[in-house]
């Protein structure tokens, strides 16, 4: 049966197949994991590097965004987050995104502070120094508006970040975090358009 | 009333969700549907989100984007250069592959022969890189390789307004509306960077996909300060009439191009209907151009007139700046078009102003005054200098310093027909006259507490008029409390909240307390800050 999904996912529309089987959440893939499933933690592995590595990119400062780098950089943060999935407190479904997005955000901090004690050998004219050393999101976005974003989500409460995150940093579709936090993908939207709401009261304090 | 309160807070906070849904959505927000008077903190930090949204899917989108070419025509240093997007003047664009960024980009390239080509070619990207706004193209890089320069941008994928003109005729009010004041930001930010765009036309502005307005090529782009008269460059329709004559560009004659073009996009025409240059002399020293009310009739007219005030011909009697250009733009529901109170105080002050300088010059010997405003904020007050923007819940005080005493006469007036006086106010300490060497913070105390003029009421601007005199203004002091019987007068000097009724005609009280004020020595300081249009 097709679903249409007057505002949800990627684009204006969006058809979701219901006859094929919804993913499995990921609280019961961290479950199996647990109890020593291999196969859980392929699926686990395929599901999040994908959208980890695109979130990687942005954040990562232009001279250690080549592909290799970025995909190291993500790789073995998955990899320790797994090895470490006992110390994982999965009792919130859909936290588990957020989790390595915390520790992702993490290493890029320290990654940057790396490059920023190493002169880096650059193509570009020398009198643009810095125009090819933000990461691509402050390049965009401004390194303050970065910072206030960060600011404002810290403030909201756990859930509340996770769904903004999953949404707005991940471009995930609503049926795809309904799977992670066990829910419908319209009452995802509401409650994605509710976060939002109570973060720009968060950002709109910020510049008064 | 409780009720009316709560009622009103859940209307306003489902309108708030339905913007919130339409981000998250990845839909546009139609912002001037969005009243933005009730909950100005919320609807700032939307805005703030839409431009985050929008950021973090342009990287999502250009992560997943097949990029690395499997046949590229040639290289420009480590850029793979994919196919040509188009040629103009100076040079060509092409679609590029820049491995670093990992990114498609837009490259422009110019043959260079010389050091002084390349050098200019380089300026442009330097000019582009300082200017960093959600509207401005985003420059990531500049190069010469093997005598040629090459510029690369951020591949913007839409399509210019001129082409969009052409293909579905003169765009409706409301989207020129939004365009105007996505241009008057993006103006404003490069204006701030002391660069003028020299180039501002349909065909360099841009409507991407996702809707988001960008105005391109810099190619005109200068300095103001290095500005050249003797190289006139920029589309001659688009050009002011002063630098048809001669003179260097200005950020007036980028406001009067931003006119033209939304004139353009209105009606399909150009204020003067020639591309002649004797033609275009010629019309506008007869100041015959074409209107656009006449053009298109029952376009609203706030809109017409903050257009037809851009193409004026004397850059003077254009908008002050592209953020006051943002507040003539910005949409005015009927309801709430201001009565002509406002008119009287700025007439009194107007005048005042005018005569009381020639005063001043004349009988102040060695009086020192200063009067600075400043906004305050929990990291401390920040000085607010003429035009600076102001917004909704900002706190405001002045700071007076004089070496002889001085009676002070503060006064508010916005567009939204409300006028205030902001000191002397009843119940406030200090009072008139200040003492001298003394710095002081109006309005003062009340109570022993510091209290704060508060900008409690949306308008467009504010404009501040502080007066100084060495004696107490009878008339002005009438004319104070005369206001105070006719509105409420509000003790807690918040803006706003001081209504003037019955207002008296303007010749007469403009010329009343002039007589007497002018045969004083007196100062006068004027302050005008528009409010933010678009924060």
């Amino acid at each position: 049966m097709l679903r249409h999904l007057p505002s949800g996912g990627r684009g204006v529309t969006e058809y979701i197949d219901d006859s094929k089987t919804m993913p499995e959440p990921t609280v019961a893939l961290i479950r199996r994991i647990r109890d020593g499933d291999g196969g859980a933690r392929d699926v686990l592995l395929k599901r999040y590097l994908p959208a980890l590595r695109r979130w990687a990119h942005g954040r990562l400062p232009a001279s250690a965004r080549d592909l290799s780098d970025t995909d190291d950089l993500v790789q073995v943060t998955l990899l320790r987050a797994l090895n470490h999935i006992d110390e994982f407190d999965a009792r919130h479904s859909g936290s588990f995104l957020a989790y390595l997005r915390q520790i992702l955000l993490n290493q890029v901090r320290d990654e940057l502070r790396r490059q920023q004690r190493r002169p880096g050998a650059t193509e570009l004219d020398t009198e643009l120094p810095d125009l090819e050393t933000p990461p691509l999101v402050e390049q965009m976005l401004g390194h303050e508006r970065v910072r206030a974003y960060e600011r404002a989500l810290a403030q909201l409460p756990k859930r509340q970040q996770e769904l903004i995150v999953m949404r707005m940093e991940f471009g995930m579709s609503y049926p795809e975090i309904a799977s992670e936090v066990d829910s419908t993908a319209d009452a995802v939207r509401v409650m994605v358009a509710r976060a939002i709401v109570l973060l720009s009261r968060e950002l709109g304090g910020e510049g008064a | 009333m409780p009720n009316e309160n709560h009622r009103d807070s859940s209307q306003r906070s489902d309108s708030l969700e339905q913007v919130a849904a339409r981000i998250a959505d990845e839909q546009p927000v139609n912002w001037l549907g969005v009243d933005d008077t009730t909950d100005v903190v919320s609807v700032s930090g939307l805005r703030e989100i839409e431009q985050l949204a929008q950021g973090f899917r342009h990287m999502q989108v250009s992560a997943v984007a097949p990029k690395t070419p499997s046949s590229s025509r040639f290289r420009f240093g480590a850029l793979q250069v994919l196919e040509p997007l188009g040629s103009g003047a100076q040079g060509e664009v092409w679609r590029a592959y820049d491995p670093l960024l990992d990114l498609q980009v837009a490259l422009k390239l110019r043959k260079v022969d010389s050091d002084t080509l390349s050098h200019q070619f380089l300026e442009e990207a330097r000019r582009l890189a300082r200017v960093r706004q959600a509207n401005i193209l985003s420059v990531y890089g500049a190069a010469v390789h093997d005598g040629r320069a090459g510029l690369w941008t951020e591949l913007v994928r839409g399509s210019p307004l001129s082409e969009l003109l052409t293909q579905h005729g003169p765009f409706p009010a409301d989207e020129v509306r939004g365009i105007g004041l996505d241009m008057c930001h993006a103006l404003a930010a490069v204006h701030r960077h002391g660069v003028v765009h020299g180039d501002v036309k349909a065909e360099n502005v841009m409507r991407e996909v996702s809707g988001r307005i960008v105005l391109m090529d810099f190619g005109a782009a200068r300095e103001f300060d290095a500005a050249d008269a003797s190289v006139i460059s920029g589309t001659l329709r688009y050009l002011a009439p002063e630098v048809l004559r001669g003179a260097a560009p200005s950020p007036a004659s980028d406001l009067y191009a931003l006119g033209v073009l939304l004139f353009h996009l209105l009606s399909g025409a150009y204020p003067y209907p020639s591309s002649k240059l004797e033609d275009l002399l010629d019309l506008q020293d007869r100041r015959q151009r074409l209107r656009l009310s006449e053009l298109k009739p029952g376009l609203p007219p706030d809109l017409v007139n903050a257009i037809e005030q851009a193409i004026e011909v004397d850059p003077a009697r254009r908008h002050a700046s592209a953020l006051a250009f943002a507040a003539a733009l910005t949409h005015k529901p009927a309801a709430a078009q201001p009565a002509k109170t406002w008119a009287v105080l700025g007439a009194l002050v107007a005048a005042v102003i005018l005569l009381a300088a020639f005063a001043w010059r004349a009988s102040s010997g060695s009086w020192q005054a200063e009067a600075q405003f400043q906004r305050i904020g929990a990291l401390g007050n920040a000085v607010l200098a003429d035009g600076a923007t102001i917004a909704m819940g900002d706190r405001l005080m002045l700071e007076f310093h004089s070496n002889q005493p001085a009676f002070v006469y503060v006064f508010d007036d916005d567009d939204s027909g409300t006028t205030g006086v902001l000191f002397p106010l009843p119940g406030v300490e200090p009072a008139n006259p200040l003492a001298a060497g003394s710095s002081y913070r109006l309005p003062g105390r009340k109570n022993g507490s510091p209290v704060a003029w508060t900008v409690s009421s949306h308008a467009l601007r504010e404009e501040f008029v502080v007066i100084a005199a060495a004696s107490p203004q009878p008339e002005l002091e009438q004319a104070i409390a005369d206001w105070q019987r006719a509105g409420a007068a509000n003790p807690e000097a918040t803006r706003g909240a001081m209504g003037l009724s019955a207002a008296p005609d303007d010749n007469q009280i403009a010329s009343a307390p002039l007589r007497e004020v002018l045969q004083r020595a007196v100062r006068h300081w004027r302050f005008v800050f528009p409010h933010a249009a678009n924060p």
